[in-house]
Formats: C-alpha cells, sequence, structure tokens
C-alpha cells in the first residue's frame, strides 16, 4: 500500500513503491475475480448462505477496501509529483474502472446472500462455466493493464482475448437464460435467474468496455 | 551614470534574450507539463548565471561584428532595436534569434554610418533557415526511432521511464541553460566591457573580476527574463507546435544540443583536428530553429497530422521578418538617439585611396593603375566608394570589399599607457614589440597591424586551419582591443 510508501524518503524510493502498489492493486482485482468463484461454488453446494459464504464475503469485502485504499494512494502520489503528466488521466480511469469490477462482484455476492436465489441443479454447471469465463476476461483485461506500463504492444494481443471470452460469456449467458425460460421453474424464478445470469455476465462486459480504453489509451501511449 | 544608461538598453536585450531563448532548453519540457514552469525557470536561471560568469565567452560571435560599432551611444541603440525585436517576437509567442536580430540591428547601424557591410554575413543567415531544421529534423528523427527501439527492448514501466525521463529533461535543460549563458552572454554586455566602471568583488574565497561582474549582471537579466516573459515561447515550442509525449520532448532537446555540438563546435572541430581525424564542416545554426526543425521532424514521422502548420508558418514568417524588423527599428532608433537626444551613434567614418593602400594592394595581388586616379578624395559612405570604385576603376567586384576596408581611414597612436594590460593578456615578446612603436601614429588599422607582424612573430596571425583558428582569434581579438585603445578619432 501507498502508506508503506511514504516511508520512503527519496522520489526514487517512492516512484518503485506506487509500481509495486499498482502491481499489487491488479494482484487483488485478480484474487476478487477468484474469490467470486469460489464464493458461487460456496452457494450453489448449500443452495443458501452459510458460513463458509460468510467468511468469504467478509475475504471480499476486505479486498475491495484494500484495492480503494491503493487507488487512492496511487492517485495522490500521482498529482502530487505531477507524474506521468500526459497518461495520468488514462491511467487513473483505467484503475478506477477496474476497481468497479470488484465492486460489481461485491454487489452480486452481497445480492445473492439477501435474495437467496433458487438454481435448478442442472443449471449450476453453467453458471460456474460463465463466472470462469467472466473471470479469464478479468484476467486478460489485467494482462493488458499491466502490458499498458511495461509492454505497450501487447496490450492489442490481450484486449482481443477479452473480447474473445466476452462473447463466449454472451453464449453461455445466452444458452443459460435460455434453459431457465424452457423449464417448469414460476416466472418469477425464471425472471430472478436471468437477473443473476445477466450480472455475472455484465463483469464480462465490464472487461470488455475497460479493454476497448485500454486499446485507445495505449495507441495515444505510443504515439 | 551615463554607463548605466547605456547599459540598460543591454540589460533589456538580455531580458529578452531569456524570454525567447529559455524555450530552447526548456520549452518541450515545461510545454509537456514533466516541469514546473517554476521549477524550469530556477535551474534555468541559477544555469545561465553560472554560464555567463565562469565561462562566458566574452567579445566572441555575434559581438566580433558588434565591434565595428564605434559609439557607445551607436551599441546602445542597436542593442535597444535587438531588444525591441526579440521582445516582440515572444510577445507573439514565437522562437526567434537573437542573433539574428542582432545582426539586422549592426546591418542597420553600418547603412547609417555609411559603413561597409559584409553580405557573406546576410546569406549564412538565410542558409540557417534552410539548413538548421533540416539537420536538426534529421537528427531527431534518426534519434527518436533510436529511443523508440531500446526503450522497446528495456521493457521499462511507465512511471520508471517518465522518472528517468524527467531527470534527464533536467540535465539537458540545466546544460542547455549553462551554454546558453555562455554563448550569449557576450552579446548582450560584450559592448560595455571597454567601458565597465565596475570594480573587483570578492566573496568569500570567490574573486570576481570587473568583466564578470559585468557579466553576472547581465546573467541576471536573462535571468530575469526567463522568470517574468519566457513562458508565452516554452508553451508554443511545447506544445502550440504539436503535443509532445515526454519522451520526444527528450529526443528535441537532444537533437538540438546534437545539431549544435556537431554542426557549430568549434570546440569539436578543434578535437578532431588535433587528433587527425576528418572535421564535420560547420554551418551557421540557430538554437532556436534547431529545437523547431526537431519539433517538425517528429511530427512528420509521425504522419504529420499533428503538426500545427498554421502556427509552423508564424514562426518561419518571424524568422525571416526578425532581421529586417530589426533593421528597420535600428534605423529608428538611431534617427532618435542622435536627433531627439543627441547622442553621438556613431563616429564618422571615412575612406581614401592613398599611396600607402595602392601599394598595401599590389601586394596582396590587386594591381589597378586607374586606382591612382581616386587618390585624395575622401568618401564618407562604403556604397558611394563602391559606386565610384566601379566607375572609375577596373577593380573587380569580388575584390571591391577588400579595397574598402584597406581605404578605411583609422587614426592611431601608439600608446601603452591607454592599455589595459590585464584585460590584453600580452606576451613579453608582444609587449617588447608594442614598446618599440610607442609614440607612433598610423592613418590606418592594418598600419599597425603590419607594423607590429615584423617586429615579433608572437604578432604575426598563422596560417588559416582548423587548429590555427583559436590562436588567430584571440589574436584578432588583441588587435581589437589595441584599435579600440589606440584611437584618436
Amino acid at each position: 500500500m501507498l502508506s508503506a510508501g511514504k516511508q520512503q524518503h527519496s522520489l526514487f524510493g517512492k516512484k518503485n513503491q506506487v509500481i509495486q502498489d499498482i502491481d499489487h492493486f491488479f494482484d487483488l482485482v485478480s484474487d476478487s475475480s477468484d474469490l467470486f468463484g469460489k464464493l458461487l461454488k460456496v452457494y450453489l453446494r448449500n443452495g443458501k448462505p452459510t458460513d463458509e459464504y460468510e467468511v468469504c464475503l467478509q475475504q471480499l469485502c476486505e479486498l475491495e477496501t484494500q484495492a480503494d485504499s491503493l487507488r487512492r494512494g496511487i492517485k495522490t502520489f500521482l498529482y502530487e509529483k505531477t507524474l506521468i503528466p500526459d497518461f495520468r488521466r488514462d491511467v487513473l480511469r483505467m484503475l478506477e474502472e477496474i476497481d468497479d469490477l470488484i465492486g460489481a462482484q461485491q454487489a452480486l455476492a452481497f445480492a445473492l446472500e439477501t435474495e437467496t436465489p433458487y438454481f435448478p441443479k442442472e443449471m449450476h454447471e453453467g453458471l460456474l462455466d460463465l463466472q470462469s469465463i467472466a473471470s479469464r476476461c478479468v484476467d486478460h483485461l489485467l494482462l493488458a493493464a499491466r502490458a499498458f506500463f511495461r509492454d505497450i504492444h501487447a496490450v492489442k494481443d490481450h484486449s482481443h482475448k477479452v473480447i474473445f471470452f466476452e462473447s463466449e460469456a454472451d453464449l453461455e449467458c445466452t444458452r443459460m437464460k435460455r434453459m431457465a425460460f424452457s423449464s417448469d421453474l414460476e416466472l418469477a424464478q425464471k425472471t430472478h435467474i436471468r437477473y443473476f445470469v445477466d450480472r455475472i455476465d455484465g463483469v464480462a462486459n465490464m472487461a470488455e468496455d475497460i479493454a476497448d480504453s485500454l486499446t485507445i489509451y495505449a495507441i495515444k501511449r505510443a504515439m | 551614470m551615463t554607463f548605466l544608461f547605456f547599459l540598460s538598453s543591454g540589460l533589456f536585450l538580455g531580458w529578452s534574450l531569456g524570454a525567447n531563448d529559455a524555450a530552447n532548453v526548456f520549452g518541450s519540457a515545461v510545454g509537456s507539463r514533466m516541469i514546473r514552469f517554476t521549477t524550469a525557470a530556477i535551474i534555468c536561471s541559477v544555469f545561465i548565471m553560472l554560464g555567463a560568469v565562469v565561462s562566458g565567452a566574452g567579445a566572441a560571435h555575434t559581438l566580433g561584428k558588434l565591434g565595428a560599432i564605434n559609439a557607445l551611444g551607436g551599441a546602445f541603440a542597436t542593442a535597444l532595436a535587438a531588444a525591441i525585436t526579440v521582445y516582440a517576437m515572444s510577445y507573439m509567442k514565437l522562437p526567434v534569434s537573437t542573433s539574428q536580430a542582432i545582426v539586422g540591428a549592426i546591418i542597420g547601424w553600418n547603412f547609417f554610418s555609411g559603413s561597409n557591410t559584409d553580405f557573406t554575413v546576410l546569406q549564412k543567415i538565410v542558409m540557417t533557415w534552410v539548413l538548421c531544421p533540416i539537420l536538426s529534423g534529421i537528427t531527431a528523427v534518426l534519434l527518436y526511432k533510436l529511443v523508440g527501439w531500446i526503450l522497446d527492448r528495456a521493457g521499462l514501466h511507465l512511471i520508471t521511464l517518465d522518472g528517468m525521463v524527467r531527470y534527464a529533461l533536467i540535465a539537458a535543460g540545466a546544460f542547455g541553460s549553462f551554454s546558453l549563458g555562455a554563448n550569449n552572454i557576450g552579446n548582450v554586455m560584450g559592448v560595455f566591457i571597454a567601458s565597465s566602471p565596475f570594480s573587483e568583488i570578492s566573496f568569500g574565497p570567490m574573486i570576481f573580476s570587473p568583466v564578470q561582474v559585468l557579466f553576472m549582471l547581465g546573467g541576471l537579466a536573462i535571468a530575469l527574463g526567463v522568470f517574468t516573459y519566457s513562458k508565452r515561447v516554452m508553451m508554443t515550442v511545447g506544445s502550440g507546435l504539436m503535443p509532445l509525449t515526454p519522451v520526444a520532448a527528450f529526443v528535441v532537446v537532444i537533437a538540438h544540443s546534437i545539431v549544435l555540438f556537431l554542426f557549430a563546435s568549434e570546440g569539436l572541430e578543434y578535437f578532431l583536428a588535433s587528433n587527425g581525424m576528418p572535421t564535420i564542416p560547420l554551418v551557421p545554426l540557430s538554437s532556436s530553429q534547431a529545437v523547431v526543425g526537431a519539433i517538425i521532424g517528429i511530427g512528420l514521422l509521425k504522419g504529420g497530422h499533428q503538426i500545427h502548420w498554421r502556427v509552423v508558418g508564424k514562426i518561419a514568417c518571424g524568422w525571416a521578418t526578425t532581421p529586417a524588423i530589426a533593421f528597420a527599428l535600428s534605423l529608428f532608433t538611431f534617427l532618435l538617439a542622435q536627433n531627439l537626444f543627441m547622442v553621438k551613434v556613431f563616429e564618422p567614418i571615412s575612406y581614401q585611396v592613398t599611396p600607402p593602400v595602392i601599394e598595401k594592394l599590389a601586394d596582396m595581388g590587386v594591381h589597378d593603375h586607374m586606382l591612382k586616379g581616386m587618390e585624395g578624395e575622401v568618401f564618407s559612405d562604403a556604397e558611394v566608394f563602391k559606386d565610384s570604385l566601379r566607375e572609375e576603376t577596373d577593380v573587380e567586384d569580388s575584390h571591391l570589399s577588400m579595397v574598402v576596408d584597406l581605404s578605411r581611414k583609422f587614426y592611431l597612436e601608439v600608446d601603452l599607457d591607454r592599455l589595459d594590460m590585464d584585460q590584453l593578456d600580452l606576451e613579453p615578446q608582444q609587449l617588447e614589440a608594442l614598446n618599440k612603436l610607442n609614440g607612433k601614429t598610423y592613418e590606418y588599422s592594418w598600419q599597425l597591424t603590419d607594423e607590429l607582424t615584423k617586429e615579433s612573430k608572437n604578432w604575426a596571425f598563422r596560417e588559416k586551419t582548423v587548429l590555427n583558428k583559436p590562436y588567430n582569434r584571440h589574436l584578432e581579438t588583441q588587435f581589437e582591443q589595441l584599435f579600440r585603445a589606440f584611437s584618436i578619432l
């Protein structure tokens, strides 16, 4: 965290600290995605929020707080030291949007806890697949974001992967909705399932939007 | 008091120079927002002062041409005209060459006083407009490609790269500011050296000579220009011409320095020649034009879409009009100084062909019996004299300037008491030769040169080679100082 960076005295030291903070921020986002996957598995196994679920949710909240704090620290440091003047706005917007990914998964976890939706057993595998694809979207987005800082030419390749997995997520999402609406469930349950499927797919959509922006930022940086 | 009044125009020129030329070294860094203006201004000011005081080139460079101005009032009006021109260009946010403004004003003085103008200077100015941006642009393109290739392989983090570029820009800017101070202080303060009333000042172990005190004052004026007015031109250089990324900003500064170093550095030329290596031909270059050329070079490499061609057009117009405006303004300032303030802007100059001149010309291979027919005629205007030579003699056009220069009357009386020995830095043999001529008078300055050359080989110019350049230049400065001291106009 940048608070640790404050103990560094030289500007070089502080810069190294902020580089570590940015990397750590991406690690947290990646962890949050894995944690949400685990959380969904726990929910589907038990059909309701359990103690194990609460522990995972608690961890996700802590990750979110930590990532927020890191992002704020990075933002303050970049502005205070007037670092990367040309790309500062792009970098901060990218970090903010990536931070929103954790927020979206956290909100989804809370919704599962409060609304306790019913998912038929035959849909479990599909739901986990959808989440896994969304998670791969996030992972490739993070690779693209890391590349933005170190290897600008690789951004496009990783962004392309994000777009590919987002399409896969859309297909899986449609398949899940079709499955729900062709079942014998109550209309309210069907609608409820569609709502959650859309929100899991929403994470992949968000990742795709950020990847699009990132490609533009990379073009600007290469100019 | 009179000295301070005259000095004011030099200080104004210093201020204008600071306001305009600081953009060449820090414009791209400030414009790309890598360095705050205040930080740049502080670094720039400190290093300009250091450059001026520690390694001020004195009466060198453009001032050599200014030396022809034979009245302090003339120097005042010339500097004033150049300063107003540079100020006007800074007001319009245009980077221009201060030296060209000074040359324009000097040509104005020549015109006003009827002195001979060396038109090769004008040719050199025009050559600068074309050569300098092209050389600089090509260098910037090659350097940008090279830096890009290295950065691609280095895999540096954006923030690490940012820090490195920032420090590199500061270092390059500081170095550039030092050179700016060292090379231009002569233009600003040079004419006032001879009449400086300052005495030696000591700060602890440091002792500043009167010339250094004068240069410090000039350096302060330049620094003030940087602080108060340089941001306008900096923003044109840094972002007005085209938006610059930090790396491009760094490439611009380095390309401009490399071009100036390779193609305008006599030090490098001397180093290469003294090590038996082939030298790079020196060409007249301007720092402002090198920076603009480098930016346009990078812009063209990226396809040219980002270049603001209207700004480029404005800058090009500024370059073309700078010497012309300075020329016109100088005529105005001379008229005002002479007729309104009753200040002498030039000592009358006369040209006369006499037997010694004809003999000297014959020695130099110019034989024309028609010249005898002009003996006794006195001219007060070089151009009128040239016209008469064309009409009445068969002297070739290429020899006209030589005839005019040799016929220029310059009454001298050798009086060693009038010499400032500290400033002259004479060898014992040189002093001995001067002693032998003490009390003698001369009609033409070349007569004293010839006599001294005969008396001692230490007063003789060496063969014109790269290695002999510094020696001959030093001797030239010594002769100029002698002429100034012995003049009995």
